[in-house]
């Protein structure tokens, strides 16, 4: 386990590397940045680019939690179990708009759309 | 996962809470959002979110004061000192559902009901730590500011003190060996409830914060009825403290009243309150008593500005709060005298929900905004651990909230 965690740590050190290093021959060759700017347009494109990290980590965590979770779950009010299904719900995070898979349920007797809560799926994964 | 029907997520919902509870308006919480975290929030969004997260907080601060469900935490001992304190407030109200724009149902001005529970710790002396009183109440401008009279007139002649009070919120200062109990944590409730279930919100909060357990117990309140039939009902056994500013106002107008000069109205107001601050109140009883005598009984018809009415009316509120102003042994104990905890706390409330064009939905939008409000100024950061363990809402569609639960909010 500890292997695996510092091969994964290793990686995503890398990859951050890499990234910082894309970024600013991107800004440079798109022009945003040139000659010496203020320090203020580095650190906003920097900001920005974390932003655009953090929303892909939300998305991914989410798809990942959808993709093992069991295909039916109890409604929260009736408690009937109902099949459920992955659909994209725009949700505004701290880093901006995102787009997160979630599982959404519809009770034949209620006649309400739910999103199920995360203990009440269980996962499958393996 | 404490996502709801907003599509917000849950750190932005803090975000927007905490902007909301900071700053003076909606609008300014917009400004905030976009220009500080970088996220553009309508006004209206943050609105309703206050609306949400002020109903949950009202849910939690009525919840059963043994289980988790409630707000507060329970510390694993009771407190050395247990200071309890209570005053009403003022913010205006629009009557909603009227359109835009601001519909009154008369005046529009609502009370609104406040406390602060501190935990504090204290140091017990033989004697009266502080037998003379603080130059603070010697300081003829700062009595009349006190008094909210026209006495800067009558006190502009006379010797003036220092402006030693300004650091000292409350004004009793008392240098370096300070006998005056320290704050150590402080829990804040607000509400538009009627004094009776702000009482129950109270004791609730007294007993998750195990108050009733503490050894050295302390409740302290102005003149206002309703604080001390909070005290009788719910806080029995607290010492009871009679907030020592507040009959300083009743010596120094009556003192206006039956003196002439600016000299003997000043000379009889530090005879009066030199008496009270070392615990002789019923001498000063006694004198108000002679003057009553002297100048007669008020007539029926007698005007506020009468010195006949002035004195009575004085007389009547020693005789209510005699039994309230033991100072001297509140001193030797370490309680405190003052509210100043509670003034000051008050201040902090107003910041948010009063102000020039300042109006709230009566009572809906008032109580959500006061439950923000004092929980971001507890000390025990309950404010964000509610939004980081909310547990969100299942539905598509957000059901409508039931109705906040404020009865006889006039009183």
């Amino acid at each position: 386990m500890d292997g695996k965690m510092a091969e994964l740590k290793g990686r995503l050190e890398q990859l951050l590397k890499e990234a910082a290093e894309v970024s600013v021959a991107l800004d440079r060759a798109d022009g945003t940045i040139q000659g010496v700017p203020h320090y203020s347009v580095i650190e906003l494109r920097a900001h920005e680019l974390g932003r655009q990290l953090s929303r892909r980590i939300q998305e991914r965590h989410m798809g990942e939690i959808t993709a093992f979770q069991v295909p039916k779950a109890p409604c929260p009010k009736c408690g009937t179990r109902c099949e459920v299904i992955p659909k994209k719900r725009p949700v505004t995070s701290i880093d901006g708009p995102i787009e997160l898979q979630e599982l959404e349920g519809r009770c034949p007797f209620c006649r309400k759309s739910f999103f199920p809560a995360a203990g009440d799926l269980g996962s499958g994964r393996p | 996962m404490g996502l709801d029907a907003r599509e917000l997520t849950p750190t932005l919902v803090l975000k927007i809470v905490v902007t909301a509870a900071e700053t003076r308006s909606f609008v300014r919480g917009e400004k905030v959002m976009s220009d500080v975290a970088g996220v553009p929030v309508s006004a209206k969004t943050i609105q309703r979110v206050v609306g949400d997260v002020g109903h949950e907080l009202a849910d939690r601060r009525d919840a059963d004061p043994r289980t988790d469900e409630a707000l507060g935490q329970r510390p694993e001992v009771a407190p050395d000192l247990a200071v309890v304190e209570c005053d009403g407030g003022r913010l205006r109200t629009r009557e909603p559902g009227c359109g835009p724009g601001v519909h009154f149902a008369g005046e529009g001005w609502r009370e609104d009901k406040n406390a602060c529970l501190i935990r504090a710790r204290r140091r017990v002396f033989d004697e009266d730590p502080q037998p003379e009183p603080p130059a603070c109440f010697r300081d003829a401008k700062h009595v009349a500011k006190i008094a909210e009279t026209e006495a800067l007139s009558v006190a502009s002649p006379l010797p003036g003190g220092t402006a030693e009070h300004e650091d000292s919120p409350g004004g009793v200062s008392c240098g370096e060996d300070d006998w005056r109990p320290k704050r150590l944590v402080r829990t804040v409730l607000s509400s538009m409830a009627c004094s009776e279930d702000f009482g129950r919100q109270m004791a609730r909060e007294a007993k998750r914060r195990r108050f009733y357990e503490s050894p050295a117990k302390a409740f302290l309140g102005d003149g206002l009825p309703w604080n001390w039939s909070i005290w009788k009902k719910d806080f029995r056994d607290f010492v009871p403290i009679l907030d020592f500013i507040h009959p300083l106002s009743y010596l120094f107008v009556t003192a206006k009243a039956v003196q002439e000069s600016a000299e003997d109205v000043w000379s009889q107001y530090l005879a009066w309150m030199r008496g009270c601050w070392q615990g002789e109140v019923l001498q000063v009883l006694e004198e108000l008593r002679q003057w009553q005598a002297k100048l007669g009984p008020p007539p029926s018809d007698a005007a506020e500005s009468d010195p006949r009415q002035i004195v009575a009316k004085t007389i009547t509120y020693f005789e209510h709060n005699a039994p309230r102003m033991s100072y001297p042994e509140y001193r030797r104990q370490g309680f405190p005298i003052t509210t100043a905890w509670m003034e000051s706390l008050v201040k902090e409330i107003n910041y948010r929900v009063k102000g020039t064009e300042m109006f709230w939905n009566d009572p809906e939008g008032a109580e959500a905004i006061l439950q923000v409000r004092a929980a971001a100024l507890c000390d025990d950061d309950r404010l964000k651990k509610h939004l980081r363990t909310r547990p969100g809402c299942p539905f598509t569609r957000r059901p409508k909230p039931p109705k906040l639960r404020i009865k006889n909010r006039k009183s």
